[in-house]
């Protein structure tokens, strides 16, 4: 594992509601997620992205080490899914405690926050 | 009352599907859009030619998207497109619907579409479109109709193999050609300069009604593969000598495409064939047959990005509005739709027509877009345009409603340059 990567880790915990049986997941399940390519958890239930905004460092970081886009070419993909009817953006939230909340607030919900914040009152799931 | 449980069942089965993402919804705003600013060029060659195309800059096209969503099922979308040659304020919304979804596997909505059946109608858009002009096959779009207005009903159904359908019945507007572009090139590459075809907005305006089918099967978002269909009403302009005045005949209109997207991350291809046809039993030979044509279009694109760059060429073909027709007295020559050549045929029983030299039209275009930021879309694109004949178009001897040709065309293939600057937000 290259040290770009280890400092891309660091930045960024991906959360989810304490209800969520998941434990751990992997970097095309969550990139999967957020992109609204898969649209369902393991159990069935329906999954509720939510991001941060466009320039916010997490963002920057998450982007490029998960979904493996810069948060430009992001734009670029949720802009063609807009214009060619194929769905909407995740709602987009101002800062991690406005995303912690969103996460503890809906059962489904999948998000990331910077690797310092207080994630009490949700999970953290291991990104494998 | 075995109808009415039916209904009932039906009823309580789509109520209970409905998803309901979020807990606390929180209604969802979304825009989205570009300006589009283009230079253009064409050494299009027409002698005598009644307006001389000259080198042009400016805006040429501006687009606004909204989304609303207030409920998490529930979602409202407009989109406008300003475009230079733009001649009526309807093909300015080119979609405004409200879409209800009862699951992903059944979506309800009513409004106005981008004609859901063909993927090149999402290049529609300048931001999506790799290259600068649109594929014949949409800014023709006598095959396919731009949009229709209506009831739609679409679904899909699985993750990593994807299987969806899109039903839609309507009112379509039947324009056969609508320039683009700041030179009015793009759509009308097989009319320009020449007598005006019966099917071009000029002549027709008129809304039919027309339903179209798609189902396709996408594989882990690296392969689509589409089957569309299109039918519909059409009027046809029939053309009445002896000075007798025009008429509007009823007819029938269809076409099927097949469409195939390759997404290998880096590299991808698109690609589309479409066929169609139209007839009428209002117009009828003297031996008794009744009037048909048949139209032809295709279209395959390949791009490689790499890094912010991404060349690409692309192949366009549409045999849409052909026929040449060769006037013997005055070895005159010049070209007419399939429909006025029928007539002159097998009405009028003229026949010493050569019909076989038509004006289907090919196109090869490679370009390069660079976008350094999203907001930034930068095209450089050269197309070269072969009209299947040399028109060469003088005064025809006799009087046609279309009017008069008065210009023809030196050589039949031509050039077209195109610089595009996108600003998107």
């Amino acid at each position: 594992m290259s040290i770009f990567t280890l400092g891309a880790m660091a930045q960024y915990k991906v959360i989810a509601n304490k209800s969520n049986a998941a434990t751990s997941i992997t970097k095309d399940e969550v990139a999967s997620y957020l992109l609204k390519k898969k649209k369902t958890w393991a159990s069935g239930a329906a999954v509720v992205p939510v991001d941060q905004r466009a320039n916010s460092e997490v963002r920057k970081a998450f982007s490029s080490a998960v979904v493996g886009k810069s948060v430009g070419a992001v734009k670029s993909y949720w802009q063609q899914a807009v214009f060619s009817g194929k769905g909407t953006p995740p709602v987009e939230k101002a800062n991690d405690q406005d995303v912690i909340d969103f996460v503890k607030a809906n059962q489904g919900a999948i998000g990331y926050v910077s690797s310092g914040a207080d994630i009490s009152g949700v999970k953290e799931l291991k990104v494998n | 009352m075995k109808l009415k449980h039916l209904l009932l069942s039906a009823l309580v089965l789509l109520t209970t599907t409905v998803t309901f993402a979020q807990e606390e919804w929180e209604p969802q705003t979304f825009v989205t859009g570009y300006v589009n600013t283009a230079a253009e060029y064409t050494d299009i060659d027409y002698k005598h030619y009644w307006n001389d195309i000259d080198p042009a800059i400016g805006l040429s096209e501006v687009a606004l998207l909204t989304s609303y969503k207030p409920l998490s099922n529930l979602e409202f979308k407009g989109t406008l497109v300003y475009h230079n040659n733009l001649s009526d304020i309807r093909d300015l919304f080119v979609e405004a619907y409200g879409r209800y979804t009862f699951n992903e596997g059944f979506k309800v909505s009513l409004g106005k579409y981008l004609t859901p059946l063909s993927p090149v109608n999402q290049y529609f858009f300048a931001p999506l479109n790799t290259a600068a002009s649109l594929p014949m096959l949409v800014s023709h779009h006598y095959l396919l109709p731009q949009s229709i207005s209506g009831l739609q009903l679409s679904g899909e159904f699985g993750e990593d193999i994807k299987m969806g359908y899109n039903f839609t019945y309507g009112s379509y507007l039947s324009v056969g050609h609508s320039a683009f572009g700041m030179v009015g090139i793009q759509g009308r590459e097989d009319i320009l300069g020449l007598p005006i075809s019966t099917d071009s907005e000029d002549f027709e305006r008129v809304s039919h009604l027309g339903g179209s089918g798609r189902i396709y099967a996408n594989y882990k978002g690296l392969l689509n593969l589409g089957l569309n269909y299109f039918d519909g009403r059409k009027s046809l302009f029939a053309i009445s000598y002896g000075g007798g005045a025009p008429e509007w005949k009823s007819s029938s209109k269809n076409s099927y495409g097949v469409d195939v997207q390759l997404n290998l991350g880096s590299a991808k291809i698109n690609g589309e064939y479409w066929v169609g046809s139209e007839e009428t039993k209002e117009l009828k030979s003297s031996t008794g047959d009744y009037y048909s044509a048949e139209f032809k279009g295709y279209y395959l694109e390949a791009m490689y990005s790499v890094g912010k760059l991404t060349p690409f060429v692309r192949l366009d073909y549409v045999s849409d509005v052909q026929g040449a027709v060769v006037l013997p007295v005055n070895y005159e020559l010049f070209k007419l739709d399939q429909q006025t050549i029928w007539y002159l045929e097998n009405v009028l029983n003229i026949s010493e027509f050569d019909t076989q030299l038509t004006a289907d039209v090919t196109s090869y275009t490679v370009g390069l877009t660079f976008r350094p930021i999203y907001e930034i879309l930068l095209k450089a694109e050269y197309r070269h345009i072969m009209p299947s004949n040399d028109f060469k178009m003088l005064t025809p001897g006799i009087d046609l409603p279309q009017g008069s040709a008065s210009s023809y065309l030196e050589d039949g293939s031509f050039n077209h340059y195109t610089l595009s600057l996108v600003l998107s937000f």
